[in-house]
């Protein structure tokens, strides 16, 4: 009966001891995933480079780039004129900027 | 068996060589073309070879001129070449240059497009003459290719592209030589092609200012129809301007660059 009640208490204690875990885990997960969604690595023009929630158009501007002297590439799609200010950069893309200066 | 002299098919036997045709034919002849290259010593002919006699100084009829053109064009190259279809945005610097080696290499149909008239500050490296100074820049090309290659197909027009016209302008060629002045008409004919008009290659030029090293210009394939020539940064400004010798190695990279997708050669 003594044992009984043992294992019932263990048993107990065990899924609450899993449960606290699996809560544990969630979380870090959740807070790791955070902190990741904020840094983002992204290729462009084969180099790596980090940004926080950037869109075409603040990476031109990072870059010093006028968005009318440019062809921009992303995963080698070309992306429209229009669509730089909208366009947020997902981790891992790759991007190639192509600038173009006058004379001809 | 069938050679053809003159581009005109005629029997001879077997065994026969060059020179005795020459003999026969046109013994004043100085100069000898065998299947496109030029010979000095004797060779026996086989089927099908293509022999041209030309007596230097003597002026052709226009249509004897065609066939001694045609006899410096690679045999099986030059059927390619008159095939195909050509369009240049911009006869300054770059379109001028390259559409006139376009011309000489026999491309059957051009598509030349310019808004502007030729001005003296053209002439540093632009392919126009004294008396073209004021002529629309379509004119000009029009009648320097006329006294180059009058076979050539030529439809000029005067225009200022844009993204709206830009597809309705080049709906009837292949290739675009993109062949501005100004940046941004550089990245707006681009973008447009790329994106509305992808069947179709943009040969695209940046970066040809100054008399910074001939090896820094380079041809770029950036993807399956986009290939961008120059150095990439050489700008035209204050204290660089655009000379003939860079420009026009650019525009002949992008008129080589063409002649290889003609020829199915794709890669740079």
């Amino acid at each position: 009966m003594l044992m009984f009640n043992l294992n019932f208490e263990n048993q107990i204690l065990q899924r609450f001891y899993k449960q606290f875990k699996l809560y544990i885990n969630l979380n870090l997960f959740n807070f790791n995933y955070i902190i990741n969604e904020r840094r983002i690595s992204v290729i462009v023009n084969g180099k790596e480079m980090e940004f926080e929630n950037i869109t075409i158009l603040k990476l031109l501007k990072n870059l010093n780039l006028d968005m009318d002297k440019v062809v921009v590439e992303v995963n080698f799609e070309i992306i429209s004129r229009e669509n730089y200010q909208n366009f947020m950069l997902d981790k891992e893309d790759k991007i190639e900027i192509i600038s173009l200066v006058g004379g001809g | 068996m069938e050679i053809f002299l003159n581009e005109k098919s005629i029997a001879v036997d077997k065994g026969t060589t060059i020179f005795s045709i020459k003999k026969d034919f046109k013994p004043d002849a100085d100069i000898i073309i065998h299947n496109g290259f030029i010979i000095s010593e004797d060779v026996i002919l086989k089927e099908h070879d293509r022999v041209t006699l030309i007596k230097k100084g003597e002026i052709p009829s226009k249509k004897e001129l065609e066939a001694l053109m045609i006899s410096r064009h690679t045999p099986g190259v030059h059927e390619k070449i008159k095939n195909a279809k050509v369009g240049i945005a911009g006869l300054g610097g770059l379109g001028s240059n390259a559409s006139i080696s376009l011309a000489r290499i026999g491309v059957g149909y051009l598509k030349l497009v310019d808004f502007d008239v030729v001005e003296p500050s053209n002439l540093n490296r632009q392919q126009y003459f004294v008396k073209h100074l004021g002529m629309k820049k379509t004119d000009a090309i029009k009648d320097l290719i006329s006294q180059i290659n009058p076979f050539v197909k030529i439809e000029a027009e005067n225009a200022y592209i844009d993204r709206n016209n830009v597809e309705k302008i080049f709906s009837d060629v292949d290739i675009i030589v993109e062949a501005f002045d100004n940046p941004m008409s550089k990245a707006e004919l681009i973008n447009t092609v790329l994106q509305k008009m992808s069947e179709k290659t943009i040969v695209a030029a940046s970066g040809m200012a100054g008399y910074f090293s001939n090896n820094t210009i380079t041809t770029k394939k950036i993807r399956e129809n986009f290939y961008l020539i120059g150095d990439g940064i050489s700008e035209a400004k204050p204290g660089c301007g655009l000379m003939a010798p860079r420009v026009s190695i650019a525009a002949n990279h992008q008129a080589n660059t063409v002649l290889r997708i003609i020829m199915g050669e794709k890669d740079v």
